[in-house]
């Protein structure tokens, strides 16, 4: 229950930003249209499909631990871990590959150079530096997110190797898990509003 | 909160391994389908298709991954207010932001305003003399030729010799910000604000400073307050005025003391 209660005070604090995604998006459609083609679909969806892998292992970890698994619970907890680290690490492309092109966030926004088939200069419209404001801002507190949930597991993962969990107690699994879920359906939102439409 | 759960570990859920891997597997669907989806030029039907399919998502991950289908009721309770509220915040912000513009063909003046105005037209209340703040000159923006006809009216006026040499600056400014399309400066006529010809023996320089930054504090008799405050704020004076300038628009006006 008071899990719960903090994943949904987790949702309001996205939701915000997804108010401002929408707001900003009825008033200039074209314009978040266009600039969502200069996001890799390939590579967000790469690390939808990523997420998603992880979310199901978290799921098998407390089947397994629930049945007193501890190997299948270690095995689990590390291939999440390994999953958190590979988005991580697509969105550190993703973002010095934007950074390289003068895609920053806010007034520093200036694209330019010629990049995937993209012309960035053809993407300094008024407005445009919105839409990567939103993206940067909903992506990077995603990534904190990850990243904490990153140092989340690997604490999980050491007490899963000294046999802290067994089928009598795994609550700290639990709690984990649901966090991690909870990252990962803001992830399926953000995916196809900033990457696809 | 971490050991909530160990209070109901009688019936603790167990979901399926199988379906777990269904729901991944359904999971995977759903992102290739969006992604297609998004190749396809659905026209208006795009964004809520992809959506759709991301709540679809979502619901498969809270209910099988989260387990929320075999929690406690409670849980799901939490969960839903949340997605609620979630929707009220995105709906009424858009009420308002979908919205804005619609309303701009609203009149500009307050019935107020309008009533003087009708009574300035038809001689009820004698027109201010001078050639400042006439009807038609109200609806008239500042321009910088404005600003400067206004010095130089204000400087061959009749009180610019009794006024101090450094005041030629803030009549001008009174023309600028419009301050005299709704005061009259050099009689005591009243238009839609009071007359300033006297404000400086009414008020002393810190009520004067008051009333401009804050018209709504002390509003003058008969006087509608909000008036001067929206005009102001709509105008855009408290963006663009300097402390200097109102430094020289105070200290002008505490020199009007009439004749």
């Amino acid at each position: 229950m008071g899990m719960w209660l903090f994943l949904i005070t987790e949702i309001l604090l996205f939701s915000g930003m997804f108010v401002a995604y929408t707001v900003y998006r009825v008033w200039h459609p074209e314009v978040f249209d266009m600039s969502a083609e200069l996001l890799d679909w390939r590579l967000g969806g790469l690390n939808t499909l990523v997420l998603l892998a992880s979310s199901l292992t978290v799921a098998l970890s407390i089947h397994y631990i629930q049945n007193d698994n501890r190997k299948g619970l270690l095995i689990n907890l590390i291939i999440t871990l390994v999953c958190a680290g590979i988005f991580m690490t697509v969105k550190y492309f993703e973002y010095t590959g934007k950074f390289a092109h003068g895609v920053f966030p806010g007034a520093n926004f200036a694209p330019h150079g010629v990049a995937n088939g993209h012309d960035y200069a053809a993407f300094n419209v008024p407005y445009a530096a919105q839409f990567f404001s939103i993206y940067f801002v909903m992506t990077g507190i995603h990534g904190v997110h990850v990243l904490v949930g990153m140092g989340v597991f690997t604490w999980i993962i050491i007490r899963a190797r000294k046999g802290h969990f067994s089928s009598e107690y795994y609550t700290p699994v639990e709690l984990t898990g649901l966090y991690w879920h909870l990252v990962d359906i803001i992830w399926i939102f953000l995916f196809p509003l900033l990457y696809l439409i | 909160m971490a050991h909530a759960h160990t209070t109901h570990h009688g019936h603790i859920h167990h979901v399926p391994k199988e379906t777990l891997f269904k729901v991944f597997g359904a999971l995977v669907f759903l992102t290739l389908l969006t992604v297609a989806a998004s190749r396809v030029h659905l026209g208006p039907f795009n964004v809520p298709v992809a959506i759709g399919i991301a709540a679809v998502k979502a619901s498969l991950v809270v209910t099988f991954f989260m387990a929320l289908k075999y929690d406690n009721k409670v849980n799901a309770l939490v969960m839903m207010i949340g997605v609620i509220f979630v929707g009220v915040f995105l709906t009424f912000t858009l009420f308002d932001t979908a919205f804005r513009g619609d309303l701009s063909n609203v009149d500009p003046m307050t019935i107020a305003e309008e009533q003087r105005m009708a009574a300035i037209a038809t001689g009820e209340i004698e027109a201010p003399t001078g050639g400042h703040g006439t009807a038609a000159e109200t609806a008239e923006p500042a321009t910088p030729g404005g600003h400067e006809a206004g010095a130089a009216t204000m400087a061959a006026g009749a009180h610019a010799e009794a006024a101090p040499a450094d005041t030629l600056d803030a009549a001008a400014l009174l023309q600028t910000y419009m301050c005299t399309s709704c005061h009259a400066v050099d009689n005591p006529n009243v238009m839609v604000g009071p007359s300033l010809y006297d404000v400086g023996s009414r008020l002393t320089p810190e009520e004067i400073r008051q009333s401009i930054l804050e018209p709504d504090a002390v509003v003058a008799k008969n006087f509608p307050p909000g008036v001067m405050k929206a005009t102001l704020q709509a105008s855009g004076f408290y963006d663009k005025v300097t402390p200097e300038e109102l430094d020289a628009i105070v200290n002008y006006l505490a020199e009007r003391k009439g004749n």
